[in-house]
């Protein structure tokens, strides 16, 4: 069963980034990317959404709402206990807001491929 | 089932796990590791106002990294460093791994495991509690059985007589479906 990632960006280097890594893992990754107008309706399989495996890590961009999108998961039983993963700039009050919002990680940006593998593999254990 | 696990997580003693750049900012971090930070922040903060990184692990992540530039080849698998630093609720123990950045120079990283000790002991007997329908009174004897303590030491510590630790210990045995000491620690330690 192929590890299902979401991923909610719309910076083309951090997609770019993104998909080198998950070519590069030694394990199948399926990788959704969502853009913002498009979001809530994937975290809400709603649509064309609505056959979409069930994620098992979350990926928000900081940027893009991601507090909004923190608060909407969290709050939704089928969604609340799946690990989310911010990507926000390399600062000390972005790290707290996320957590603070309930944030299961931080990632500064920009991404790469080790600490992209690493958060994969840091959900598969938990 | 659902209740268990989530029980067990929040209980969790896993390590919090921090990724520092070459310029001691973090890159990478999970919950756990911000919570532990934010306890020392707290402990620390007419020293290092504002700071959100601890005085005493960006110290240690300068010493760690220095160590990562005299050897860069170092196995990754073994750690740079180790310390003990005293936070307000217990000790934390962090442990530094060197990432050298072979493709770019000065670009090294380390990787830092933050524990709490004495946390393991602290949850087990708390999730006891919850397991076993333990009373407030056995809980305080599985946390002292969990540090070695004699019956007597737990009588002296609790201010009770020995008879009346012996007596709840029968009560935690009958509750853990244990028959001794030995096999109450498994019990709890092993859930």
């Amino acid at each position: 069963m192929p590890f299902e990632l979401w991923l909610v960006e719309d910076n083309l280097d951090e997609l770019r980034t993104a998909g080198m890594a998950i070519a590069e893992a030694d394990f199948p990754i399926n990788l959704r990317v969502a853009q913002d107008g498009e979001t809530m309706a994937l975290l809400r399989r709603e649509g064309e959404f609505q056959d979409v495996p069930r994620p098992d890590l979350i990926l928000l961009d900081l940027h893009l709402s991601a507090i909004d999108l923190l608060r909407e998961i969290k709050e939704n039983e089928d969604f609340k206990d799946i690990p989310i993963a911010v990507l926000g700039p390399c600062s000390e009050q972005a790290i707290d807001e996320s957590f603070e919002h309930a944030a299961d990680l931080y990632i500064a940006k920009p991404l790469d491929s080790q600490r992209l593998i690493m958060t994969v593999n840091w959900a598969q254990g938990l | 089932m659902k209740d268990y696990t989530s029980r067990v997580a929040a209980n969790r003693t896993c390590p919090g796990v921090l990724m520092l750049n070459s310029s001691i900012k973090i890159i990478w971090a999970d919950r756990r590791a911000w919570e532990l930070l934010r306890t020392l922040n707290q402990h620390d903060k007419a020293k290092n106002p504002g700071g959100r990184l601890p005085k005493a692990i960006k110290e240690f992540g300068e010493t760690a990294l220095a160590l990562l530039e005299q050897d860069p080849v170092k196995e990754p698998d073994s750690p740079l460093s180790r310390k003990i630093i005293k936070g307000p609720r217990g000790a934390l123990v962090v442990c530094g791994f060197g990432l050298p950045d072979t493709k770019e120079p000065g670009q090294a990283r380390l990787l830092l495991l933050v524990e709490q000790i004495g946390r393991r002991e602290e949850a087990a007997a708390q999730l006891a509690k919850e397991i076993f329908c333990l009373t407030e009174r056995e809980v305080q004897v599985v946390h002292h059985l969990l540090k070695g303590w004699s019956n007597k030491a737990i009588a002296f510590e609790l201010t009770l007589k020995e008879q009346t630790v012996k007596e709840h210990l029968q009560r935690i045995m009958a509750k853990t479906k244990s028959t001794s000491r030995t096999g109450i620690l498994a019990r709890v330690l092993f859930l």
